[in-house]
Order: C-alpha cells, then sequence, then structure tokens
C-alpha cells in the first residue's frame, strides 16, 4: 500500500508530464488539457497541500532534530544546534526565504528524497533476481565482508566494488528520473557538445535513451555491473561510463543532492540503520 | 546514498527470490515523469 503523500506525488509527476506535453501543442493545448484526467490536474495542489501540512508542522516544532531545514548544523563550524535555525530567523526578511520559497523547496526535496530511492531499490531489486549469478557474486561481497549487521553502517559499506558496481548498472538502466530535466540557455548562448546554442533556448537530454544506447554501452540491454568495475571485461572497454554520470552532471542544481547531505549526516553519527531495514522488510512487499 | 546500506543489510539477512508473477515486472513498468510501477513481489528467506 504506497503512502498517500506517494501516491500524490505520483499523480503530480504524470500529471506534470501530460501538461508539459500538451504545452508543446499550441494552440490546442486547452482541448488537450481538458481530456487529462482530473486526479492528475490536482497532483499539483494536492501535493502543494500535504507539503504545506508537514511542513508547517516541522516549522512549529520548537526542538527539531537536525535536518535539511536547519541546514548550517550539518556543517562542522557550527556544531550548535540552536532550536531555531538560521533558515527559520530569516524567514520573510529580506536576506532570508520567502514562505513561498521554503514550500517550493520542500515539495523538490520530497521528490528528491524518497520516491528516486524506492523506485531505484525496486528496478535494482528486479535485475539482480532476473540475473541471479549477479545477485550471488553481490551477496558473497557482504556477506565474506560482514561478520555481523553491527558492522555494516554506511561508511563500511562505500568501498564495496561490487556494490558499487551494481549501483551504478541499475542507475544506467533503471534511472529514478527516466525522462529529461530542462535547462534554459544563458541569454548569451553556449556551446553544447561543441555545438553552439543560441540563448533562451530550451534544452535537454533524454536519460533514459542516453543510458540504453548502444553507441554508449556494449550490451546496452544487459544488466551488467561489471562494466563499472577498474577490471573490466574487454567488450566494456569502449563503454562511455561519463555518459550515465554525465547526465547527472548536465542536470547540477546549486545545492547538493539531499541525499549526499543525509550521507554526510550518516557517516559522521557512523549510525546503522539495520534495526530500521529490517524492520521495513518484513512489513514491505 | 542509503541505498548502499539497505541493500547491503538486506542481503545479509536474506536470500532474496523473485516470485513467479513479477517475472514480467519490467513490461509493466510506464514511464511518466517516475517510473509507476505494479507490486514487485520478491520471497525473503532469512539466513541469519
Amino acid at each position: 500500500m504506497l503512502q498517500p503523500w506517494i501516491h500524490f506525488l505520483f499523480n503530480w509527476v504524470a500529471g506534470a508530464a501530460l501538461i508539459g506535453a500538451a504545452q508543446k501543442f499550441w494552440p490546442f493545448t486547452k482541448i488537450i488539457l481538458a481530456l487529462i484526467p482530473k486526479h492528475l490536474r490536482n497532483g499539483d495542489t494536492d501535493h502543494a497541500a500535504m507539503t504545506k501540512a508537514r511542513l508547517d508542522k516541522r516549522m512549529e516544532n520548537v526542538e527539531p532534530r537536525p535536518d535539511l531545514f536547519v541546514f548550517p548544523s550539518l556543517l562542522p563550524s557550527t556544531a550548535n544546534h540552536s532550536s531555531i535555525s538560521n533558515l527559520q530567523r530569516t524567514l520573510g526578511t529580506k536576506s532570508g526565504m520567502s514562505y513561498a520559497e521554503l514550500i517550493e523547496t520542500a515539495r523538490v526535496l520530497v521528490v528528491g528524497g524518497t520516491e528516486t530511492t524506492a523506485s531505484l531499490l525496486s528496478g535494482m531489486t528486479y535485475y539482480l533476481l532476473s540475473n541471479p549469478h549477479k545477485l550471488h557474486k553481490l551477496t558473497a561481497e557482504i556477506r565474506s565482508t560482514f561478520a555481523n549487521p553491527s558492522s555494516i553502517t554506511m561508511a563500511t559499506v562505500l568501498p564495496l566494488p561490487y556494490l558499487n558496481a551494481v549501483i551504478n548498472e541499475a542507475l544506467r538502466l533503471f534511472p529514478p528520473l527516466p525522462g529529461n530535466l530542462r535547462r534554459i540557455t544563458p541569454p548569451a548562448g553556449s556551446y553544447i557538445a561543441d555545438k553552439f546554442i543560441p540563448g533562451g533556448m530550451m534544452v535537454a537530454i533524454d536519460i533514459f535513451a542516453a543510458n540504453h544506447s548502444a553507441s554508449n554501452f556494449a550490451l546496452p540491454e544487459a544488466f551488467c555491473p561489471e562494466r563499472w568495475l577498474s577490471n573490466c571485461p574487454d567488450i566494456f572497454e569502449d563503454d562511455e561510463l561519463c555518459v550515465s554520470q554525465a547526465v547527472c552532471l548536465f542536470f547540477p542544481y546549486p545545492f547538493l543532492c539531499p541525499h549526499s547531505l543525509e550521507m554526510q549526516k550518516l557517516i559522521k553519527g557512523n549510525s546503522s540503520l539495520g534495526d530500521h531495514v529490517t524492520a521495513s522488510a518484513r512489513t514491505s512487499h | 546514498m542509503e541505498i548502499r546500506l539497505i541493500v547491503a543489510l538486506l542481503l545479509f539477512y536474506f536470500d532474496l527470490e523473485l516470485e513467479e508473477e513479477s517475472k514480467n515486472w519490467l513490461k509493466k513498468v510506464k514511464a511518466m515523469g517516475f517510473f509507476v510501477r505494479p507490486k514487485l513481489m520478491v520471497k525473503l528467506t532469512a539466513v541469519h
């Protein structure tokens, strides 16, 4: 059973995809919009309402645990978490964020921090289970590295080569955002892939197509984590591994991905999610 | 990413097997901004 919010999130993104497509068919946009199911068109307002409710609850919390909304506390220099963050103190002032900006930011963070992980995890699980010998290899790496679950932490799983290869390969075949994230070229125009693009143009790379293209990867549809290993089989030698990564680089936000922030926090605290994960593995499908 | 941690712990504790009904899972996935996914049914056997 999906959490209602995740359900709204799907509606929001699916709605946005359809509305975006409809906008390309001007002057028929209005007619096409009318054909989009109402629950998808309402996804945006539903998601906004859910975000607002959570955000208000979070802002009213006088003693919040450290999180993205207490951003400066993640930096080592400001180790003391005051109960009111800089963000809250400057909210609505000239130098701070406005409430509207805060909501918009929270909306994006929710998408970036939840559904993407769940999506990649399902894709990776499917690919691993459909390729039993790769699953076996990964299981062997994990069980031979760790004698007990308490030694499995953010820091200790980081260097595992095959685990990293599996994640990279899953990201390639099943990118959590398979479409494209659009950007607008600066007014003066810019060079992209050696071609001059005039200013004010909308540009995007189709992530799924780039990652599944035979011109970038040998055996593009096959789940082969080996291509990511430093001593990869010869057949993968010409793989353009940077494509899969370049796509991420092409869409940099001026902020760190919420995951990397969460990760830094977790590594620092050297915390283990063991109990949490085993509990949810028993209850979820 | 916490994915590393989740996968490591999952595989440490369980043997995983794809259920028959999910053998064609990928064919039922739709891409609409996100991947819209049907349930992925997996059999977990505890080893620890």
